[in-house]
């Protein structure tokens, strides 16, 4: 991925900025791109570059980053693509482990402090930072939880519903024995 | 019918969190459209002006009584900017079939689905309907409507609803009323009676999932007409 974006592509081929944001951001989840590189990506693209860097340093396998990207996506005042560029590369699979006490965070805290916001920001990011990699029996009782606890939207019920039964479906499909 | 407004302005707005948005005389466009225009093979954001344009008319011209018909305005919106777009480079209906229509049938397989046309108490919980079954579920009825009575009926009628209506609000009641006229048949039954129960699986005003499940043995799916054989 290096080598691509130093330029070495097959003949025709070019790094956009939509595919240099890709690359880095698949650097930035293995803890591959450091500060600079990312930077980059704010100065060679004008149009989604400061996005493009929050959601590689929200990817990043590092609990500062992480703590960093989830106040950065929920902060009020944050400018909502900034927000949902950060919550878009938090949840990376493979690293469970360092994410395991947003799971809490996203029931209890992050959803209340949700509410209220313009709708289609409130579904973007409540979306985007659900647990999805935590899939689990643990998640699926939390989301029990905070959907009868009587303190959320209904629309906002709605969404935890909604991505409850996508890890449902997630989980069965993992445990299904194969057939062939 | 001419377009109602003498002028249309396109403003590209940083930050606005929606696609696009039209009112009367103006657009608002979301400024990372300005990148995607750059592409001349992308269709998308010519697609999407076509969409906020048909809404000068559906939506501007005559407006939803209430918000149980925003769905409507969208689905039309779609509806004809699939239908207008014919200097294309891909088909706006195949985009549509491969893009669009699987987005509805997964948003269908989700808590949160709702029929297309239901009763709504709020503008909130209009805009919270998922917009996969707003503008995709929606259009896929109405190009089902212009299959049943013909292209020519549903223009006519939708020419007839905006003479009737224009300058107003106007109701799905009405507009059924309107292609009931031009295609000379009674379309009430088409979308469904006034008060209709949990039961009787039309799309408008109920949420019906069909069981379904998969043989695999024989490669068909249960439920699916046709998909299993007789039976």
């Amino acid at each position: 991925l290096r080598s691509w974006l130093a330029g070495e592509l097959r003949a025709g081929l070019t790094v956009g900025a939509g595919l240099r944001g890709r690359i880095l951001r698949t650097l930035a989840e293995r803890g591959l791109a450091d500060e600079a590189d990312l930077d980059e990506l704010a100065r060679l693209d004008p149009v989604g570059g400061e996005q493009a860097r929050a959601t590689g340093r929200a990817s990043r396998p590092d609990a500062t980053a992480k703590e960093q990207a989830w106040t950065a996506a929920l902060a009020a005042d944050q400018d909502w693509r900034t927000a949902l560029a950060y919550a878009n590369g938090f949840w990376v699979p493979g690293q469970q482990e360092l994410l395991q006490d947003y799971r809490d965070r996203y029931f209890r805290v992050a959803l209340p402090a949700l509410e209220g916001r313009e709708i289609r920001v409130m579904r973007n990011l409540a979306r985007a930072l659900y647990p999805a990699t935590l899939a689990g029996p643990e998640t699926l009782a939390a989301a029990g939880t905070a959907v009868e606890r009587g303190d959320l939207s209904q629309g906002m019920r709605l969404i935890v519903l909604e991505r409850d039964a996508i890890m449902r479906s997630v989980l069965a499909a993992r445990s299904a024995k194969p057939r062939w | 019918v001419p377009c109602p407004y003498p002028k249309y302005d396109i403003a590209f707005v940083p930050g606005l969190s929606a696609l696009g948005v039209s009112i009367p005389g103006l657009m608002l466009a979301n400024e990372s459209l300005l990148a995607r225009m750059s592409d001349p093979d992308d269709d998308f954001v010519a697609n999407l002006v076509t969409h906020e344009v048909a809404h000068l008319w559906f939506g501007g011209q005559v407006s939803m009584r209430w918000w149980d018909d925003l769905w409507l305005d969208e689905a039309m919106a779609t509806y004809l900017s699939d239908t207008a777009d014919v200097d294309a480079s891909t088909d706006p209906w195949t985009v549509y079939g491969y893009l669009e229509k699987p987005r509805a049938y997964a948003a269908d397989e989700m808590p949160g689905r709702q029929p297309v046309s239901s009763p709504v108490a709020s503008a909130a919980d209009a805009l919270f309907r998922l917009p996969p079954l707003t503008y995709s579920k929606g259009a896929a009825v109405i190009r089902q409507l212009g299959a049943l009575i013909g292209p020519d009926a549903l223009h006519r009628g939708l020419s007839e609803y905006l003479r009737r209506f224009g300058g107003g609000g106007a109701s799905l009641d009405d507009l059924v009323a309107c292609w009931s006229q031009c295609a000379d048949r009674d379309l009430t039954g088409w979308a469904g009676p006034r008060r209709v129960t949990r039961s009787s699986g039309r799309w408008r005003r109920v949420s019906r999932r069909a069981p379904m499940t998969t043989d695999s043995s024989i490669g068909c799916v249960r439920g699916w007409p046709g998909s299993c054989g007789p039976g």
